[in-house]
């Protein structure tokens, strides 16, 4: 039995050992990086596998929530927690072999310490800790997107950093309004004592989470970062940013609404029309763009909206519907990011006319890509399809007839530049077979292995998914959990 | 409480501030001067939140009606230590983007347009 703390305090410990290990020996870098993703996505597995039978409760200090910080594993946590982990081991099996500008164990370090970061902030059960995780986070994340110091990537460093830092303080000013009116910091103590808020300051500080969280989760307008911080940085970073990074600041940002504020109705249509705003915007952002990397980019904003829209429709079956198409979504970006890093290696550039003909070249890369973007456009019996006609289901169920209009125009447009994409993939004349290292191309088989499967069976995730969606809507039930003494 | 109210306004308004100069000047270091305005109105309106007239240091032998709340000081020292992070990493960035842009104004960092 692992404890899942272990899982956010070894990788900060490791992180700034990293120079001690790289004096020792330049190459064990990566191998100690890889062993502490691979011991973090262990204690992912078993934290699940507990879950499973009941949420756990982790106190610090010795001493009983509200009074110590905690963490706290429901069916939501433990899903993202398993999925997180997983991505980023398959990420840092794919590292082994990438090229990374010197200093290699600074670019470890931030890296361990940005899954630290992101894994704390899906398991911490108290605000003031989530801003904390939110900050490291963020903070690592813009030196790695820096960290090329090329004139793209301190461009995009520079301007996540400013729109995140504006965005990590108003969410701290958000969880100082909370604290002035119901004098704690623990979400479960303040979701029960929500009803103390009068409703100018219940929303004021919906406003204040949702601007400080639409940062990292990619609403519009505070997404004006995204496309030029995931064109400027390492590819792998980028995988990690639009997969990992963004999914952490979507929990934070449900969590807090659905769980802490409870979701008011106002609050709810809000999400959901920043949602499909978000999305129609990317999506006809996206069709404009001659580089595929910062096509993808703007696709991932879309996504995220999509999702984003689906949370805001706030029934049971959207909330399911929308969890699926953020777990698509990671699988799908991983995918499509670390293909195009493979893509990238053989071309000058990432432009779409320089990558005309690398499906040939590169057979199994190019297949892979496909199979990753047609997923996420919905094809049927990949994965995405299923999540995407659910989704599309609930709205239906809703009767919200427009926002169902204009989520079909989105798919549309995605489906367009996307097959477009792959079309020039598959032109030219160029026959050399270049494929390249195993290695290199296991994490995206495992990912598309993954997409296979649950296009077949996607009945594998769903009793989890019900569980993830029915602790989002059953907010006595976390108060309980955490105040009612459940068993540490 | 009502006497707090003047702390609550000036730190909301100094925090303001700080946002409103970080979203429109173009020069970084500017904007980073913004950003720090802003944290401090943040770090102040906590202090405040726990603010008591006449109170001292929460220590066992003072009686509670007379201490003032540790729980906002001790956000606000954590809140310091990562504002003082952010403030020292975007600083890198400045200095790099000088020697790679020979500018600090962001409105010339165009690299990456459409």
């Amino acid at each position: 039995m692992v404890s899942p703390i272990l899982a956010i305090v070894i990788p900060l410990a490791i992180a700034f050992l990293m120079p001690f290990f790289s004096a020792l020996s330049r190459k064990s870098v990566k191998w100690v990086f890889l062993a502490v993703i691979a011991f973090n996505f262990y204690a992912a597995i078993m934290t699940f596998l507990r879950v499973l039978s009941g949420p756990i409760l982790v106190v610090t200090a010795g001493i009983k929530p509200p009074f110590a910080i905690n963490l706290l594993i429901g069916p939501l946590g433990g899903l993202l927690f398993l999925l997180f982990e997983g991505v980023a081991f398959l990420y840092a099996i794919f590292l082994l072999k990438a090229e990374i500008k010197e200093p290699v164990h600074r670019f470890f370090m931030l890296f361990l310490l940005n899954v630290a970061g992101a894994t704390g902030m899906i398991l911490t059960g108290d605000l003031f800790n989530l801003f904390v995780f939110l900050e490291i986070t963020g903070i690592s994340a813009y030196g790695l997107v820096g960290f090329k110091r090329d004139k793209k990537g301190l461009e995009g460093g520079v301007k996540y950093l400013i729109l995140g830092s504006v965005g990590s303080t108003l969410f701290l000013l958000g969880v100082a309004l909370l604290y002035s009116q119901v004098g704690t910091l623990n979400m479960a103590d303040i979701a029960g004592r929500i009803w103390m808020l009068k409703k100018p300051t219940l929303y004021a500080a919906f406003i204040m989470f949702l601007v400080g969280l639409g940062v990292e989760a990619e609403l519009f307008p505070m997404n004006a970062w995204v496309p030029d911080a995931y064109e400027g940085a390492h590819d792998t970073v980028t995988a990690i940013l639009s997969t990992v990074l963004s999914k952490a600041g979507l929990y934070a940002l449900i969590r807090v609404v659905f769980t802490v504020l409870s979701p008011q109705k106002a609050f709810l249509d809000l999400l959901l029309w920043a949602g499909l705003i978000t999305l129609l915007l990317a999506e006809l952002s996206a069709l404009r763009q001659k580089n595929v990397k910062r096509m993808i980019a703007y696709s991932s904003v879309g996504q995220m909206g999509l999702v984003v829209f689906a949370f805001g429709m706030g029934s049971l079956f959207a909330l399911q519907a929308a969890l699926f198409q953020a777990v698509n979504h990671v699988l799908s970006k991983g995918v499509l990011f670390l293909s195009l890093a493979i893509m990238g290696k053989k071309r000058e550039g990432l432009e779409l006319e320089n990558l005309r003909g690398i499906g040939r070249e590169l057979p199994v890369t190019g297949l892979l890509f496909s199979i990753g973007a047609l997923s996420l456009l919905g094809l049927p019996f990949l994965s995405g399809f299923w999540s995407k006609i659910s989704l599309l289901l609930s709205t239906a169920d809703l009767k919200l007839w427009v926002p169902l209009g204009l989520v079909l125009l989105a798919s549309i447009i995605e489906a367009f530049y996307y097959l477009r994409t792959i079309g020039v993939f598959y032109t030219g004349t160029d026959f050399r077979f270049r494929e390249t290292a195993f290695i290199r191309l296991l994490p995206v088989l495992v990912l598309v292995f993954v997409i296979l499967y649950l296009g077949f069976r996607p009945g594998v995730l769903a009793p989890y998914l019900k569980g993830a969606a029915k602790e989002l809507v059953d907010r006595s039930g976390y108060i309980g959990w955490v105040i009612g003494g459940l068993k540490p | 409480m009502a006497e707090n109210i003047i702390f609550y306004g000036s730190s909301i308004a100094l925090a303001a501030i700080g946002l409103l100069i970080a979203l429109t000047r173009r020069n970084l270091i500017k904007i980073i001067i913004g950003l720090d305005l802003m944290e401090t109105g943040v770090n102040m309106f906590l202090i405040s939140i726990g603010y008591r007239r006449g109170g001292t240091a929460p220590i066992f032998d003072i009686p509670l009606s007379k201490a003032v709340d540790p729980v906002p000081q001790a956000l606000v020292l954590t809140a310091i230590v990562i504002g003082v992070a952010v403030t020292a990493l975007a600083l890198t960035f400045a200095v790099r983007i000088h020697e790679k842009y020979g500018t600090l104004d962001i409105s010339k960092l165009r690299e990456m347009k459409w």
